[in-house]
């Protein structure tokens, strides 16, 4: 009976080839559109939290209160040194904790000049696994730097693969940071969000450059308990050192669970700002589809009169159109689905040059039947009307109907 | 018809509100005035605490000397630790200067005006002014008044005015100190974060810019292209805006205007059909005398009417959505948050073009009506 109804429909889709194909294209670009800002938003968002795992649910970040965003101990009111990272240490549940003292830098090299970020690798050499390991910190080429070694630097990754400076950087390389010659002894991998850019230099180099005795930018912590409880622990203990009140505190301590999510709530937002407006030319598709099934109600009048007087039901009448709305919902999501995969595997390959491997575009199983699905909905709702329309003639005015 | 609408309705109400937010900002911008010059730092971050190249008074006093400079200003802004209400909340402290110049270059600046009690003079001392939100968003649970003494770093300082809301966080957000002040809670004894300076009348400010630029590189010793600071006019902060500003726009209303061509696309199905439906009526008026011509033109003014009809309706919807948008922004961000502008070229260039889109989308099914064989036509069903 179902099969019946299906072959009728794709009939008369047949028949209106032209009709069908300009429905359709309304709602493939719909679907297209929806589907290629769902996939790159959610590529975008799994890739990010990817580079948060590579740093692991299990770290704790200790930095100075700041007013706004900015790189960790920039603007920040309070401070942390490292008599903080000896208390933490001791606290229960911290398993390893690393200070680290980031600021801006001179770079010098050829004859260009940049401001960069420098970054310190902690002197200790369990601290320092810990900073490599969380931070995702692999060489290209060269080695890393090891305790105690003075005056060599890493290079991250968009210093020496972009064009920065002058002349190319090689292992080897003399470069000047805020006047003091270093050399080159690794070029680093890809880190990304944005400490691609970043150099790297022993702790002890850096306090020199510096002139900074025992201050740190942030410390991090692994744990192997419930973050969120060693984290209050920490913040606990900090409080008692300062003498500061609950809610009082001139530093801040999250998981990294926490940034995780606050950087996924901004990203939903944004998301849901292009689906919305992205959703807008579906609901326009809709009406096509809806536009489409009211002329065919009308042009069948007559057809509608035979079925209904050799005896079919306005049930039957009513599937029949609404299976043929259906089709053409699902056959322009099957489409639409099809070119926004293609869309965004372009933006994809052309935009990874530009804003770098954050973005990607994801194929989830569930966008894809929900796309679908989706599709056949709209395809449905839009035909219910124009179905209920053709059910609901009587038999005697479709058959004299013109 | 109704596709037609509701995808002019998308892209008037994107384009509006897109235009309006760009024009607060050019309108804040214009309030700053063409003449100023600013000089920051290089830095990665913004408060030029750690900045290699950090500015300091010697190089307010370079710049003030450079010819063609009226006045200078400078101030100091980092995050701070601020008490009242037995709450602690952080915020951006800002400095303001020594003298009464400074001091009116600096507001002028800002754009700091008092919307209770009043602005800072150089005579103040332990005195303070706050942004809009403290004074109006319950920060501390509740809100600080006029009067009222906040503690900030262990001292206490006497609230003497709030300023009006101006819209960008940071400002809306700060606790403003004079400058000694500023710097004994900050610990901070030379730094500043930015130097503004005012050019002469009849000066061009990117000239006095450029002998800036060549005075501090001299100071430094630095080569051109090696300077560890900036130096940008006003009129060059806008352009960058602007134009961070337009892309946004393009990406917005490009993915609006994807509706449009959807609605385009029920357009031609629409006409098709009609075309379909009258052959009869268009071999009767083909047998009669009509011409090629006057059918494909019946059909395109047809069509063309669609459009115009589709983009009347979506702009005035457009136009009420954005109205809504703004009432809602803001009754929830305060007055003044984004203000909705509909130029006249705006409306007319909608619906002009749903025209076209109506035109261009009829002209398929309208060459197919205009080519029919007039005998066909008629025997038609």
């Amino acid at each position: 009976m179902f099969k019946d109804y299906t072959w009728l429909a794709i009939g008369s889709l047949r028949k209106r080839f032209l009709r069908t194909l300009l429905t359709l294209i309304g709602i493939f670009i719909g679907i297209a559109s929806v589907v290629a800002l769902i996939s790159l938003g959610q590529g975008m968002q799994a890739a990010i939290n990817q580079q948060f795992s590579s740093v692991g649910t299990d770290k704790i970040i200790i930095q100075g209160a700041a007013a706004g965003f900015g790189p960790p101990g920039q603007n920040a009111a309070g401070t942390v040194d490292k008599e903080d990272l000896e208390l933490i240490k001791k606290v229960p549940g911290v398993n390893k904790a690393a200070g680290r003292l980031l600021r801006s830098v001179n770079l010098e090299y050829g004859t260009s000049v940049i401001v960069t970020f420098g970054a310190s690798l902690p002197e200790e050499q369990e601290a320092r696994d810990l900073v490599i390991d969380a931070n995702n910190i692999k060489t290209k080429k060269g080695r890393m730097l090891k305790p105690g070694e003075s005056n060599k630097i890493l290079v991250g990754n968009h210093l020496w693969t972009i064009d920065h400076f002058s002349k190319d950087i090689a292992l080897g390389s003399k470069m000047l940071i805020n006047g003091k010659t270093f050399e080159v002894i690794g070029l680093l991998d890809k880190i990304g969000a944005g400490r691609d850019e970043s150099i790297m230099v022993n702790e002890d180099d850096m306090r020199e450059l510096l002139n900074e005795k025992d201050k740190f930018s942030a410390i991090i912590v692994q744990t192997n308990e419930k973050p969120a409880e060693v984290a209050d622990r920490i913040l606990r203990v900090i409080r008692k050192d300062r003498r500061q009140k609950e809610g009082f505190e001139d530093v801040t301590v999250s998981t990294s669970e926490d940034i995780i999510a606050s950087i996924n709530t901004i990203l939903g937002v944004v998301q849901a700002v292009f689906i919305g407006i992205a959703a807008i030319s579906l609901l326009v598709g809709g009406i096509g589809i809806m536009n489409t099934m009211y002329t065919s109600v009308l042009e069948r009048t007559r057809e509608i009169g035979i079925m209904k007087a050799i005896g079919a039901r306005n049930n039957a009448v009513l599937a029949i159109f609404l299976i043929e709305s259906g089709l053409l919902g699902v056959l322009g999501g099957a489409i639409g689905i099809l070119i926004g995969v293609v869309l965004s595997k372009l933006v994809e390959f052309f935009g990874q040059g530009v804003v770098g491997n954050v973005l990607k575009a994801s194929f989830p199983w569930y966008l894809i039947v929900g796309a679908l699905a989706f599709s056949f909905l709209v395809g449905a709702v839009s035909g219910l009307l124009p179905a209920r329309q053709a059910a609901k003639l009587p038999p005697v005015e479709a058959l004299r109907g013109d | 018809m109704l596709g037609i609408f509701i995808g002019i309705a998308a892209v008037v109400a994107l384009i509006s509100l897109g235009q309006g937010l760009q024009h607060t900002i050019n309108e804040q911008f214009e309030k700053v005035g063409a003449d100023k010059i600013i000089v920051q730092a290089k830095e990665i971050g913004f408060t030029g605490q750690f900045a290699p190249g950090q500015l300091k008074e010697k190089e307010l006093d370079i710049i003030r000397k450079v010819h063609g400079v009226k006045h200078t200003s400078a101030f100091l802004s980092r995050s701070g630790q601020v008490q009242f209400n037995n709450l602690q909340r952080t915020y951006t402290l800002m400095s303001i200067p020594r003298t009464k110049e400074e001091v009116d270059l600096t507001n002028n600046v800002h754009n700091m005006a008092a919307g209770a009690g009043r602005l800072l003079t150089h005579k103040d001392k332990q005195k303070s002014v706050i942004g809009y939100n403290l004074g109006n968003r319950n920060q501390f649970r509740k809100n600080i008044q006029v009067g009222d003494k906040i503690i900030v770093d262990n001292e206490s300082f006497e609230v003497v005015g709030i300023l009006k809301r101006i819209g960008e966080p940071t400002m809306d957000g700060a606790v403003i100190l004079p400058e000694e002040d500023t710097r004994r809670v900050l610990k901070e004894p030379e730094a500043f974060s930015m130097i503004t300076a005012q050019s002469e009348q009849g000066e061009n400010p990117a000239d006095v810019a450029e002998r800036i630029e060549k005075e501090l590189r001299r100071d430094r010793h630095q080569k051109e292209g090696k300077e560890d600071f900036t130096v940008q006019t006003s009129t060059e902060l806008i352009a960058s805006f602007n134009t961070v500003l337009n892309v946004i726009q393009v990406v917005f209303v490009g993915i609006a205007s994807i509706s449009l061509f959807v609605g385009g696309i029920g357009i031609m199905n629409t006409m098709y059909t009609a075309v379909l439906e009258r052959t009869q009526e268009i071999g009767v008026m083909k047998a009669i005398g009509a011409r090629n011509k006057d059918i494909l033109l019946i059909f395109l003014l047809e069509s063309a009417l669609l459009g115009i009809a589709g983009g009347l309706i979506g702009s005035l919807i457009g136009v009420g959505i954005s109205k809504s948008v703004e009432f809602g922004a803001n009754a929830t961000f305060g007055a003044g948050t984004i203000t909705a502008i509909f130029p006249w070229y705006l409306l007319l260039g909608t619906v002009l073009f749903a025209a076209v889109v109506g035109m261009i989308s009829g002209m398929l099914p309208a060459r197919r009506a205009s080519k029919l064989r007039p005998v066909d036509a008629l025997r038609y069903e």
